[in-house]
């Protein structure tokens, strides 16, 4: 299953490896920080790590934010969002519910409400004075492969279907429409876009009960926990992945935990990718 | 297990918009049958259990940020119902379920819903008959209501002209942060063209903006930052209304643009983007959505078949000549300080005032975050109810 395509098929998505659980037993693919900021070459095995696995660790960063811009920097800029680009929740004010915040948050896609998803989201915990809090990923692509084969139909309805997703705030009311599972015209697929807690008010029509129904099938292969690797971040590891690929989620946790996070495009890290594919 | 018949089905409860005749309830979910008050008409639609839990509008269910806590895939054993009351006093639909959680729907917003998947917003966009609308800058920076009226200018006509601001970047920049964030790219948020420093710089030609982003911009503002009065001329070419003709005189023509696709690029130096779609995009209402075009950065037409590759060419190239007709076009004069927003996925700019001899600032917004602004103004009348702020991205996993 590893003919998978590939939001641009000439030069940046090839070979994917589709993964579940036991697949990283040894690790994830990591690069050092070092080998990211002083050569190309450790900026590309990065990179690539990301475009085949959806995933890509870089160990050994200094603990803090600066450190963090300058690596994610050498991807691409930052991009900005409603939340103000580079986020830090010691830096963040305060929110409505902190249990709910420290609460478990299920696998999701982030920007389900968005016309262009985030393509890529940055993690790295700073500080690891909590105990739990481990982080959830999960290889949408081989859920819905997965999906494909058992369950040829619901697979279908859900690339058909629109999945309304929305985020409101006191000043900010973003809403779009789009299929769970997205795909490029030969079929392969491109995107999913889940998001349980963001998904609007929708009435399918007679279609209703066949969308939950194959709701619960894609359910099944996300919660199983074969398909969920799940390990702690820690400082000095930084974790960049893919959104359009990826689900995440995060256990619940106590204590204190500051993490900074970002985005950045699909096609700036494309366009990146693309430039060193080319000279190295 | 056979239907249960609720048996009140003499107790008509009713709201302006639905009214419920009788429900069978059963294994799935309930059977309803009821009378729309806009088109008076009997209709039967099913309600599955799941759906109705799924979508419970309590607070506990449903946080005031609207999103959905209770999760029913966790196992829907967990979450069977027991009875079912119709509230006459307030019109709606109250469901009883066995682990002691109680749901209530509105007639109303049981109609909103069964209605959802084919309410449409209205398209409130029209065509170019008078002089493009022109707002006091102080008036958008200080009111809502000015504020108001440029979202709503810019999403009727697609372009709006905004004076009394002094030649400054960065009152270029105050005025596209009332309506959202700035976008940003690999040249920053806030762009400044200098006659002396881009000497290469030419966008005279009819485009749209961002061809080569997955997500072209959606709203363009240009500010006019000369020191003279020598003509800052932009010419803008209304997509929609030039769709809109094609519809009537080409419909053929149309189709090419709208099924085949245009891969378009941006390589300068180590930036390399690549973005393919087709020229017109029409949503499934048959309306215009975005129109992605620009000569300049266009790639080869990935299209193995001869005939079918030079029926598009042909089509490309007829687009081509519809907005270089003067007829299509629009010509907008801004002098020192002036500036304009328009809409980049329907309004098509090009003209002199692009020709790299002027000072120009230029800064961009998402259209997801336009939107964003037009539905926040617009409910804001209506009482929407304010949502308490929600957990920042910094907390997140």
């Amino acid at each position: 299953m590893t003919n998978l395509s590939t939001i641009d098929k000439d030069s940046t998505r090839q070979n994917l490896i589709l993964w579940t659980a036991n697949t990283f037993a040894n690790g994830l693919p990591t690069v050092t920080f070092n080998e990211v900021m002083t050569e190309s070459r450790g900026l590309k095995k990065w990179l690539e790590n990301i475009a085949c696995y959806g995933l890509g660790m870089v160990s050994n960063t200094p603990h803090n934010r600066e450190s963090t811009r300058a690596l994610v920097e050498r991807v691409a800029y930052i991009r900005m969002d409603i939340f103000g680009g580079l986020a830090d929740s010691d830096m963040s004010e305060p929110h409505a519910d902190s249990a709910y915040a420290n609460g478990y948050l299920a696998a999701h896609t982030d920007g389900t409400y968005a016309y262009d998803p985030p393509g890529l989201i940055l993690f790295h915990v700073l500080d690891r004075d909590y105990s739990g809090g481990e982080s959830i990923f999960i290889d949408g692509f081989y859920a819905a492969e997965t999906l494909r084969q058992l369950s040829p139909d619901a697979f279908s309805l859900l690339t058909q279907v629109d999945m309304p997703g929305h985020y409101l705030e006191v000043d900010t009311h973003l809403e779009t429409r789009q299929p769970l599972i997205q795909l490029d015209p030969e079929n392969q697929v491109k995107r999913i876009r889940f998001n349980h807690m963001d998904r609007a008010p929708f009435y399918w029509g007679e279609k209703t009960t066949q969308v939950y129904e194959a709701l619960w099938e894609w359910r099944k292969i996300i919660d199983d926990l074969a398909n969920q690797y799940r390990f702690r971040l820690t400082p000095g590891n930084v974790l960049l992945f893919d959104n359009w690929r990826l689900l995440h989620g995060r256990l619940a946790y106590v204590g204190e935990r500051r993490m900074v996070n970002c985005y950045l495009n699909m096609e700036d890290f494309e366009s990146r990718l693309r430039g060193l594919r080319a000279t190295l | 297990m056979s239907f249960l018949n609720c048996t009140e089905k003499s107790q008509l409860s009713s709201s302006d918009t639905l009214q419920i005749q009788s429900w069978q309830t059963g294994d799935k979910g309930i059977e309803v049958d009821y009378v729309s008050g806009v088109t008076n008409t009997l209709n039967r639609v099913s309600l599955p259990w799941m759906w109705l839990r799924d979508h419970c509008q309590c607070s506990s269910c449903f946080t005031s940020t609207a999103q959905r806590e209770c999760d029913v895939f966790i196992g829907w054993d967990k979450f069977r119902w027991e009875e079912v009351f119709v509230d006459t006093d307030t019109a709606g639909l109250i469901i009883q379920w066995q682990d002691n959680h109680k749901s209530y729907f509105s007639y109303d917003w049981l109609w909103k819903m069964l209605n959802i998947e084919n309410s449409v917003a209205v398209d409130e966009r029209t065509h170019w008959t008078n002089d493009f609308p022109s707002l006091d800058y102080r008036n958008i920076l200080d009111t809502d209501i000015g504020l108001r009226q440029l979202v709503e200018y810019v999403a009727q006509v697609g372009v709006c002209k905004v004076t009394g601001a002094k030649p400054s970047q960065a009152e270029a920049a105050k005025l596209m942060q009332r309506i959202a964030y700035l976008r940003q790219s690999h040249l920053g948020n806030l762009v400044e063209i200098k006659p002396s420093s881009h000497s290469g710089y030419d966008e005279t030609h009819i485009h749209t903006e961002g061809t080569f982003n997955y997500d072209p911009p959606g709203i363009k503002l240009v500010q006019c930052l000369d020191k003279n009065t020598s003509p800052c001329e932009l010419i803008l070419v209304d997509g929609l209304a030039l769709v809109d003709r094609i519809k009537r005189e080409a419909p053929q023509t149309l189709r090419l643009l709208q099924n085949h696709r245009v891969s378009y690029q941006y390589l300068n130096q180590d930036i390399n983007l690549i973005a393919s779609d087709s020229v017109v995009t029409l949503d499934r209402y048959n309306r215009l959505k975005r129109i992605r075009y620009n000569r300049k950065t266009k790639g080869s037409f990935a299209e193995p078949d001869l005939p079918k590759k030079q029926a598009f060419i042909a089509a490309f190239e007829q687009f081509e000549a519809w907005i270089e007709q003067e007829s299509q076009q629009r010509k907008l004069n801004l002098n020192p300080g002036e500036m304009v927003l328009w809409d980049n996925w329907r309004v098509l700019h090009g003209g002199g005032a692009m020709d790299g001899t002027h000072h120009l600032a230029v800064c961009l917004s998402n259209m997801e975050d336009f939107h964003s602004r037009l539905r926040v103004i617009q409910t804001k009348s209506d009482q929407r109810p304010v949502p308490l702020a929600r957990e920042k991205k910094g907390v997140k996993p």
